[in-house]
């Protein structure tokens, strides 16, 4: 075994890691995946945590899965399928409700009974979004620019979205560049007066982020949000038959076939690097696999800081990568209930509950979430976003009995001095309980088992650094040409042939794969250009490529 | 329209009465009106207490543009501006104090009896500071640009500032993209590790704004006022008098220069006709016409206010 050679490794099998696999060896190249878990798909992943009841354990719903790589990769044939969420349902401690659905008349008649200058300004803010999303989309799939050279190539993609920008109406115009800068609630406040709604929008502003709803810069995850609710492959948000890691498996599934090798347990313990060319990797086990090319999607802090060693790295770049803000916000707790919960303000098993159910009841209670996490301590009514899978997809629980899945957040990654997750861990999840019971009061007596995940948890069991549900915090200054590193967005790292392909790259976070699938493209590009050293191998190739 | 005056400026705050300045030398006629018995909006003195003279609103000149001082001959008009050895002094709650003085050679020494690292530090944030400053208050010198549909000047205008942007180099170009939408709280603490140190430095990124330094942008507003004063905490600068001196003299520029200037003229109304400003009615009743008028009050007291057409 230890003579195999590869074209290339890609450390980590998280969704992002095997879409590279995949569309490296759809390429013709020899593949091997390295995943350090006993099971495929890092955060996107289905595990049966108590018996019979199969819960996806971290991220739990997809949305902006790239149409292109669901068939460039043909994932139905693999196995996806991806079943509606459908609609979002916030109660209220007043005993009312908002709830919206994918019907737009019904949506319209809901938001009507809390203000009609709303119901109006909701089709309005539509249009708005979908124009803003057509703008910014083609971005999600694009290679950042380097605006700080004269390569004219870069500068046609600057001029590219330039153009683009010229394009937009000019009310759009506007509206990017408040998208851009401003906060979700004061975007949204231009547009509504119903503080219910605009908290439970403004919500998706901040998730994964360390800021609240009020905080300048949340407008702009809103969009991202709405850009999954209009792609022409899958309306709306979904759930994945199977639980998120059917997605996994199905990109896995497609991979193997194509050709690659998929290997679990194997947590990757340093990257050889010699003459500032990645080599291979020495494995946990102390097993040394060679490749050509190394494509790391795990986060940079691992990557460069824990895999590399000490002085093959220039200190400038060492530097950003530490600067790069992870910053968890959130945990997850994971629920089997053997009943279904009973809300106050709609009781019964309605259709409310097969969407989203979020505990975002005012803008005043978001932010007052966030001054808890300001200071170290999860929230003591922390922002809840629940869905319970098994009533659409009855084979995530044992008959007549359910899963809840439940995103909670804040909770800070760094506690306040005195204070640490190990021991806040049951009184965390006991207070999402105790939240979420204030509007569902049955929820205590039909608890069978549950999951806390912290920070802490997501970090030491996924590999999240500071359990960055995203790799990294998608904020402004850390997006498009700035991820991970100013400078080094396109993918490529200081080492030769080590790539980056995860997360933490444009265009970032969720499970959308686009990172895996841009990373994969440039990674063959540059293949093309210097042919594989192993064919070569006793030519010693100039360094510089000539452009 | 006979008798109507070249421009009227409403309100006279020190940019009414720098428009008038530059309005009066390029050869127009331009009255400006106060409501208040005296000229300088947020910018005076005022003797609160007898013998006691304050700077009642604003109380230090920030980033006077160099200029506009050398353009209006201020100095001439009897203005005399202080710039104190230190800029700020940080008082901590444990007894100790931390004195910036204005000279970055001192203050980082004065910083260095609380860490080495941050007095290294603090000559390299000045320096990245003044640099980034100075093209963003290049890039502040402009008309902003119409973004629907750039001019030729306003095309001229972004190419410049793409231009000094390259000039920086890579590490400050990214260094600019990147700082602008960070919370300053961040920014700081990438460079120092006082905590005394990062909070006197954010003070500035919060200054006047509704964000807290752990707000997202407040890094921006830092940069915006590093434009004018590249000091990491702000100057000290003063006018001797207060700072109603600097409109003294601003207000002596403006009427040598031919301008007009009114108190006590409460603007109630823009006359507005066929889309068009055609004079302002004052709160007595009097009327007066204008070829244009140009408000120095806010947006919504300018549009909302005063502004009713009639048709």
């Amino acid at each position: 075994m230890a003579s195999t050679k590869y074209d290339a490794i890609v450390i980590g099998g998280g969704h992002n890691g095997l879409t590279t696999a995949a569309y490296l060896a759809r390429a013709g190249k020899k593949v091997l995946v390295l995943e350090r878990r006993h099971v495929l798909g890092g955060a996107a992943v289905t595990e049966e945590v108590f018996p019979g009841f199969k819960f996806s354990v971290c991220s739990y719903v997809v949305s902006l899965l790239r149409p292109e790589i669901i068939r460039d990769l043909d994932l139905p044939r693999h196995g996806l399928e991806i079943l509606p969420l459908d609609g979002t349902f916030t109660p209220m401690p007043s005993g009312d409700y908002l709830w919206r659905v994918n019907d737009h008349g019904k949506t319209r008649r809901e938001i009507a009974r809390h203000s009609k200058l709303d119901a109006e300004a909701y089709e309005e803010f539509g249009k708005a979004m979908q124009a803003m999303c057509r703008f910014v989309k083609p971005i999600l799939g694009m290679v950042p620019p380097d605006p700080s050279t004269l390569n004219p190539r870069e500068l046609m993609k600057l001029l590219f979205i330039g153009k683009r920008f010229q394009g937009l109406s000019p009310e759009d115009k506007y509206n990017q560049v408040q998208l851009m800068t401003m906060s979700a609630v004061d975007f949204l406040d231009q547009w509504f007066e119903t503080d219910v709604l605009k908290a439970t929008m403004s919500a998706s502003g901040i998730i994964g982020t360390f800021l609240g709803v009020r905080s300048p810069g949340t407008a702009y995850v809103l969009l991202h949000h709405y850009m999954g609710e209009i792609d022409g492959a899958f309306r709306s948000w979904g759930f994945a038959r199977g639980g998120t890691g059917a997605i996994s498996n199905a990109i896995a599934d497609a991979a193997r076939e194509a050709g690659a090798e998929i290997r679990t347990k194997a947590g990757i313990a340093r990257i050889i690097v010699k003459n500032n060319r990645a080599q291979g990797v020495v494995l946990e086990s102390g097993e040394e696999i060679h490749a050509d090319v190394i494509s790391s999607s795990v986060d940079p802090r691992n990557t460069f800081l824990r895999f590399i060693e000490n002085g093959l790295l220039p200190d400038e770049f060492l530097e950003e990568v530490k600067r790069y803000k992870f910053r968890g916000s959130s945990g997850k707790v994971n629920i089997a209930l053997d009943a279904l919960p009973d809300f106050k303000c709609m009781p019964g098993a309605g259709l409310h509950l097969r969407g989203a159910i979020s505990i975002s009841p005012s803008v005043e209670y978001m932010e007052r979430a966030y001054d808890d996490a300001k200071y170290g301590n999860f929230s003591r009514r922390p922002y809840v976003d629940i869905v319970i899978p098994s009533l659409t997809d009855p084979s995530v629980a044992p008959a007549g009995k359910h899963v809840m899945s439940c995103f909670v957040q804040y909770a800070p990654y760094k506690l306040r001095p005195g204070l640490n997750w190990d021991e806040q861990r049951d009184a965390f999840g006991n207070n999402v309980i105790d939240t979420i019971a204030e509007y569902a009061p049955n929820l205590k007596n039909i608890i069978l088992n549950k999951q806390v995940l912290t920070p802490l948890d997501l970090e030491r069991e996924f590999g999240l650094s500071e359990g960055n549900i995203f790799q990294g915090e998608l904020s402004l200054e850390q997006l498009f040409f700035l991820r991970p590193v100013p400078g080094y967005a396109q993918f490529r790292t200081p080492i030769k042939n080590l790539y980056m392909c995860g997360s933490a790259t444009h265009p970032g976070g969720g499970i959308m794969g686009a990172p895996g699938r841009l990373a994969a493209l440039e990674i063959l590009k540059d293949a093309k250009a210097t042919p594989s050293r192993s064919k070569t191998a006793s030519v010693e190739r100039p360094a510089e490529r000539v452009s | 329209m006979a008798g109507a005056r070249d421009v009227v400026i409403i309100g006279g705050g020190h940019n009414g009465l720098v428009t008038a300045f530059y309005l009066a030398k390029a050869g127009f006629k331009p009255l400006l009106l106060e409501r208040r018995p005296q000229t300088g909006g947020a910018a005076i003195t005022e003797e609160f207490s007898p013998g006691c003279r304050c700077s009642t609103l604003a109380h230090s000149t920030g980033p006077l543009l160099p200029e506009i001082v050398r353009d209006m001959e201020l100095a001439r008009h009897g203005l005399k501006l202080i710039t104190s050895d230190i800029a700020v002094t940080a008082l901590a709650p444990d007894g100790r104090a931390l004195m910036l003085a204005s000279d970055a050679g001192r203050a980082a020494q004065e910083i260095g009896k609380f860490s080495q690292k941050d007095s290294a530090q603090y000559r390299v944030f000045e320096e990245a500071l003044k640099k980034i400053g100075g093209v963003i208050g290049e890039a502040l010198k402009l008309a902003p640009p119409d973004v629907d549909d750039p001019s030729r000047g306003d095309l001229w205008g972004m190419l410049k500032t793409g231009r000094s942007l390259r000039k920086l180099g890579k590490k400050d170009l990214y260094r600019v993209l990147r700082w602008g939408p960070m919370a300053v709280a961040d920014l700081v603490a990438e460079f120092f590790e006082t905590e005394l140190l990062r909070a006197t430095i954010a003070a500035r990124g919060i200054f006047g704004t509704f964000l807290g330094p752990w707000s997202a942008g407040s890094s921006l507003v830092l940069l915006i006022r590093a434009a004018g004063d590249s000091h990491p905490a702000g100057s000290a600068v003063t006018a001797a008098g207060g700072i109603g001196s600097v409109i003294q003299a601003m207000a002596a520029a403006a009427k040598e220069a031919g301008a007009e200037i009114r108190t006590n003229a409460d603007v109630a109304e823009v006359r507005i006709k066929d889309g068009a400003a055609t004079g302002v009615v004052l709160a007595g009743g009097e009327e007066i016409s204008a070829k244009a008028v140009i408000s120095n009050a806010d947006p919504r007291r300018t549009l909302l206010k005063l502004s009713i057409p009639c048709i």
